[in-house]
């Protein structure tokens, strides 16, 4: 169904494939950029690509301004202008995964206001129009999903994804899979956000079997990658995500690791609305089982289907996955539940969703997985 | 105000200068070539007297400059050039390596957008006839761009056209640092 009025936004160029970071230094170049601020978080796969991206930057006259290690929650917004200012750089490089690109679309968006403001003292003449810093975002593993501020440029190289324990890769792939279910069944879906979706899906389904078999199979973990930064695109555009919101939520309020409880979620969440959307799950029942399976399953049976493949995802690769199949299991107790909903009904993410429906839907949801 | 210390990545001085080398046997294949396919000839014949082609690789890498003259082309001093006509540029050195010793085609280069041309369309077409057909000749390239490609080529051909190398003059020096543009607006 095409939505009577809808934009779509992306200004993002993606290069990605053999060797993508190596074209870094040109597409700096062309955006007037020569000393960028690097941010990334501290840990040993971000040692590795930073490794690469050093290599890709060596013989060209960019030099990386300045390093900066995001320590989560304690990044202070004028410390990271006066770092950015302190390194003389003109770009943003942002390596790793959501708390990086977090950090680098703040600091992208305190820049411009500056930029605005001095502006506005100085006169147009004065500052250069249209003038804006370029953010590079270089995901690591699996984060492409978690692409947040809309940046200049997403690089996407296979020597990025890295060998991660199985259980990592599996609750990747289930993210990766949230998103674009989400995406594909929001409100702000679109022709664009549903191809990006579709596409998502397909990729998971025919690379996951292959990473969950060799985690070292490099083009199963690259198609999962590729997969990850469809569904976080299509996830831009469409981004209503209750699913995602209510185990985040899950996580914060009640310590529980919010992938394993998405994992849990996701089925039940989409069968709790299976009535209003189950024309939108049939057609997504053909990227995640496969055409033989959609082609034996009668139009009216393929939402439930749909359903039925996610929930039996756990049990397929149980014996790597091995993390609770509900939420008990990971901790949660009965009298937690309303802890949580206060929780969802001060968040802002929340305002479109009447009081009545996050009480009885996500009660519900939250019943039904516990 | 806080002290940061930038970070300068390498210079890769070694990768350059193997990088200077290939790109010169490329130049030397690619004269070679011409002078002894009667198509490519043809193409060549058709560029203005004293086109001037520039092959680059972005960055302060190294580069090479080719002057057509009436009996074919000729190097020049890419230092000494004040314009070029056409220029290519592949986009970093990573993908020059693989350009220069055969292992991606010039086709393929282009398909996946790695390099830049700038110049007039018509001529960078017929000098990218001439470079993938050079290439072929003097590598063995990756089969499907030899499929790509479709014509078969023996190694006894490369064998000659690498013995007509070794003697073949490639260079024109008394007339390397003439700006052609200005002797094209006297003409």
């Amino acid at each position: 169904m095409i939505p009577k009025y809808y934009e779509y936004s992306n200004s993002t160029k993606t290069l990605a494939g053999h060797m993508a970071l190596d074209n870094l230094p040109y597409e700096l170049k062309k955006r007037g950029a020569k000393r960028p601020m690097l941010i990334t978080h501290k840990s040993g796969e971000a040692v590795r690509g930073y490794r690469a991206l050093t290599k890709a930057l060596s013989g060209t006259d960019i030099i990386i301004g300045c390093l900066y290690l995001a320590d989560e929650g304690k990044a202070q917004e004028n410390h990271l202008l006066e770092v950015f200012d302190a390194g003389n750089c003109d770009s943003i490089i942002a390596l790793g995964g959501l708390s990086v690109f977090e950090l680098a679309g703040r600091l992208k968006a305190l820049l411009i206001r500056e930029r605005d403001e001095e502006r506005l003292l100085l006169g147009n003449e004065h500052v250069r129009r249209g003038q804006s810093i370029p953010l590079i975002a270089v995901p690591m593993a699996y984060s492409g999903v978690d692409i947040l501020g809309e940046p200049e440029l997403v690089v996407l190289d296979p020597r990025m994804t890295m060998d991660l324990p199985y259980k990592e890769i599996f609750l990747w792939a289930v993210d990766t899979l949230a998103h674009g279910i989400e995406a594909y069944i929001s409100p702000g879906k679109n022709p664009l956000s549903d191809s990006f979706a579709y596409s998502a899906l397909r990729l998971v389904k025919e690379n996951l079997p292959r990473a969950m078999q060799c985690r070292r199979d490099k083009k199963a973990r690259y198609g999962l990658a590729q997969a990850a930064l469809l569904s976080g695109l299509a996830y831009m555009n469409a981004r209503i995500g209750p699913v995602h919101l209510l185990a985040r939520t899950l996580g914060e309020a009640c310590h529980i690791p919010w992938k394993e409880a998405l994992v849990i979620l996701l089925p039940h969440y989409l069968e709790n609305y299976r009535v209003q959307y189950d024309a939108e799950y049939g057609e997504l029942l053909l990227p995640l089982a496969g055409p033989e399976i959609y082609a034996d399953t009668p139009s009216h049976e393929r939402g439930r289907k749909m359903i039925q493949v996610l929930r039996t995802l756990p049990d397929q690769y149980g014996d790597k996955y091995g993390g609770p199949r509900c939420l008990s299991a990971c901790g949660l107790a009965r009298s937690d539940i309303e802890k949580v909903m206060a929780a969802l009904l001060k968040s802002t993410e929340t305002l479109h969703l009447s009081e009545e429906s996050i009480k009885e839907d996500f009660v519900n949801i939250l019943n039904a997985a516990f | 105000m806080k002290k940061v210390h930038p970070i300068i990545p390498g210079r890769r001085c070694l990768v350059k200068r193997i990088l200077q080398a290939k790109m010169h046997f490329l130049a030397k294949g690619l004269i070679q070539v011409v002078h002894s396919h009667e198509d490519l000839k043809r193409d060549v014949s058709d560029w203005p007297e004293g086109f001037t082609l520039l092959l680059d690789v972005l960055g302060d890498a190294p580069r090479i400059a080719l002057q057509k003259y009436t009996d074919g082309l000729y190097r020049t001093d890419p230092s000494a050039l004040i314009h070029y006509d056409l220029r290519i540029s592949l986009k970093n050195i990573a993908i020059a390596q693989k350009v220069l010793s055969g292992r991606m085609g010039f086709c393929r280069a282009m398909i996946e957008n790695r390099l830049v041309a700038e110049g007039p369309s018509v001529y960078f077409t017929s000098l990218l006839r001439c470079l993938i057909k050079a290439q072929h000749i003097l590598f063995r390239l990756p089969r499907d761009e030899r499929l790509m490609i479709g014509k078969r080529n023996s190694v006894l051909g490369r064998l000659k056209v690498y013995q007509a190398m070794l003697f073949v003059k490639s260079s024109r020096k008394e007339d390397a640092s003439v700006d052609t543009q200005v002797l094209r607006v006297f003409e």
